[in-house]
């Protein structure tokens, strides 16, 4: 239920970049979103496909790519994927874990044309 | 004029992060533990609430903010036993830091040693949001089913307790707290799973026990002891 707050926040950030770093026209924005972040990309996608359109006047394409779960055992250092959000190591069973990845929700990067000051004028 | 990719390897919720970590910064100076309280809807966080604020009886002093997407219902309940704020979201099925704080600041805050935040009836989107608590806690009670951890496993991941609630109905029902504790502890191996029933009292002196000792713990971490 919340995507559209995040997808709100992840636009007003974007936007921010966009200023401080002088970018003309956006094309792409690239989001990391983690397994355990609580957040469903289909539904980030949806909401960006229609608020991304009250911001931009042409069109930005999100890529999402999903981040595993991963976690790493503290009792044998085993590094492993946690499946089906069961927090317990394959390799000793020990429930002492700590999560490496998956929870993020990083912006990554965006694709966007470069606004200079002398236009036209190439190095 | 061709585009080029910028890097920029931002976590887009560090603002709310940093937000909340104050905010448990600036309570933790003032000796005070915040608990985020989350469950389904009617689970028993007000019945607890109240066997807590009953069992206590003003000391330690607490208060409440109680979040709800209508009414003040719970405030009303509440109200006769401890300071208490009703968050109105209007909608929406979890609090938010702001939200918290504007209630914060009109609370009567004179001596203050625990702060209850009774989040909106949900057991997906509170998981969510960082509230600035100390703790955590999930309340889930015997008629939900004792399959609940492995199916909401960022409520119990994400939680520093778990109270089983209605104790009281286990002749009635078909709930394990053998089962529940060990389905909880494998989303969370070191979670405490305290069973009550805020209908009789049952186990309510070990919870508060537990909360106690949880600040005693905060104010030695923080050199506030004394």
């Amino acid at each position: 239920m919340h995507e559209r707050s995040l997808v709100k926040t992840l636009i007003e950030q974007v936007l921010e970049e966009g200023r401080v770093r002088g970018l003309g026209r956006i094309h792409e924005v690239r989001l990391q979103i983690g397994e355990f972040s609580g957040v469903e990309p289909s539904l980030v996608e949806s909401a960006f496909a229609e608020m991304a359109s009250e911001s931009w006047d042409t069109a930005v394409r999100l890529t999402v790519e999903v981040v595993p779960l991963t976690a790493t055992c503290l009792t044998c250092s085993e590094a492993f994927h946690v499946e089906s959000f069961r927090f317990v190591c394959p390799r000793c069973g020990g429930g002492n874990v700590q999560v490496t990845a998956g929870e993020e929700l990083r912006l990554v990067s965006v694709r966007a044309e470069r606004q200079t000051a002398c236009e036209g004028v190439r190095p | 004029m061709s585009a080029e990719t910028i890097p920029i390897q931002k976590d887009i919720q560090s603002q709310r992060r940093a937000e909340a970590e104050a905010w448990r910064r600036s309570l933790t100076a003032r000796g005070i533990l915040c608990v985020n309280m989350i469950s389904s809807p009617g689970a028993g966080k007000t019945s607890l609430l109240q066997a807590m604020a009953r069992h206590w009886s003003g000391r330690p002093k607490m208060a409440v903010l109680v979040g709800d997407i209508a009414t003040d219902r719970d405030a009303q309940r509440l109200a006769p036993l401890v300071p208490v704020r009703q968050l109105t979201t209007g909608g929406a099925c979890h609090l938010e830091l702001p939200l918290v704080r504007n209630g914060w600041d009109q609370l009567d805050q004179d001596g203050l040693e625990f702060l209850f935040i009774e989040n909106i009836g949900n057991l997906v989107c509170p998981a969510s949001h960082d509230l600035g608590e100390h703790l955590r806690v999930v309340v889930l009670s015997v008629t939900e089913g004792d399959d609940k951890p492995g199916k909401y496993p960022k409520a119990f991941r994400t939680s520093q307790a778990c109270v089983i609630n209605k104790i009281d109905l286990l002749p009635y029902v078909p709930f394990s707290l053998s089962a529940v504790t060990e389905d909880a502890h494998l989303v969370r191996s070191d979670l405490p799973v305290m069973a009550v029933s805020a209908l009789n009292g049952d186990g309510i002196a070990a919870w508060c026990c537990f909360l106690v000792a949880q600040r005693q713990q905060l104010l030695r971490d923080a050199n506030l002891d004394r």
